[in-house]
């Protein structure tokens, strides 16, 4: 095995060195993203303000427990991908890999419950036509859904790039992206799960 | 990239990430068996903003990151679930703004 490299690492208690994970594209992508996500939520608040009946009784309809589940394995993800990161800093790329396949596995969980809940609420007779509260519901979740298939995708590349060692813990700049774009999909949840699932 | 990177520790992460789960079920709690008052709602919001900078602090390594960039991330996260709290808890002066 090749000697790993160590960077001069400073823990708590240092004084650290401010340093931007990700290059500026990818922050700007971040961005992009959330405001677009801000915006949904703004429309979805006015929609609410206008509908107070049917958003009252739109979560009670919902599966709650397939919303905690999903909650949990992001920021479970969320984790993996923080400890992937912390594991590629210090040149254990076998201990970043299996951080970052623990990352698709919960992605992967993420979307078996939600095509689990899709089914559930088509046995309970709830489609994105039943009324303004869904159509919001189905067009926020499943735009969230696609940007976890897109953030596999990249976690999943970067690993492979890991995998390859193209990574080293003086330069991982594409892993960094992509983890911070993986981040970005867990803080969006973060105001999904309660605004669609907790709020009645 | 600078040579000094900031680490955030393997304990550390992990105790946000207990925490993070412990809001999650909270909030779960919350959906399930307490009626939606004002306090619960700015209650519920205090949640987010809090979640949310410990996922910005903590798994993204953001605490000593250039200030623009942490301060845009955790902006989304006050100014987001504020508005959400005046949404919800005044949804009629919303209503008005929004009919044409």
């Amino acid at each position: 095995m090749a000697a790993v490299a160590r960077l001069p690492l400073t823990m708590d208690g240092d004084a650290p060195q401010p340093s931007s994970p990700a290059n500026i594209a990818v922050w700007i992508l971040i961005w992009a993203e959330v405001t677009e996500f801000a915006l949904f939520f703004l429309v979805f608040l006015v929609a609410r303000s206008h509908n107070p009946e049917l958003f009252a009784e739109g979560p009670t309809k919902l599966n709650t427990w397939a919303g905690v589940i999903n909650t949990l394995l992001l920021i479970s993800s969320s984790y993996c991908v923080a400890r992937s990161m912390a594991a590629i800093r210090i040149g254990q790329v076998d201990r970043c890999l299996r951080w970052l396949g623990a990352t698709i596995g919960c992605g992967l969980g993420y979307c078996a419950v939600k095509a689990w809940e899709y089914h559930w609420n088509h046995a309970s007779g709830l489609d994105s036509r039943t009324d303004v509260f869904y159509s919001l519901y189905y067009y926020l979740t499943f735009n969230h859904l696609l940007h976890v298939l897109v953030g596999m995708c990249a976690i999943g590349w970067a690993g492979l790039r890991t995998y390859w060692g193209h990574f080293t813990p003086a330069q991982h700049e594409g892993l960094e992206g992509a983890a911070c774009y993986w981040h970005m999909i867990d803080l969006v949840w973060i105001i999904i799960f309660p605004l669609l699932y907790v709020m009645r | 990239m600078n040579d000094k990177q900031h680490v955030v520790s393997d304990n550390a992460l992990r105790r946000a990430w207990v925490v993070l789960i412990l809001l999650t079920l909270s909030s779960a709690f919350i959906a399930e068996s307490v009626d939606p008052t004002a306090g619960i709602v700015i209650l519920v919001c205090l949640v987010v903003a809090i979640k949310g900078q410990l996922v910005v602090d903590r798994l993204m390594g953001l605490r000593h990151a250039p200030p623009l960039i942490r301060g845009m991330m955790l902006a989304y996260f006050y100014v987001l679930p504020i508005l959400i709290a005046l949404a919800l808890i005044f949804p009629e002066p919303l209503r008005r703004l929004t009919t044409l």
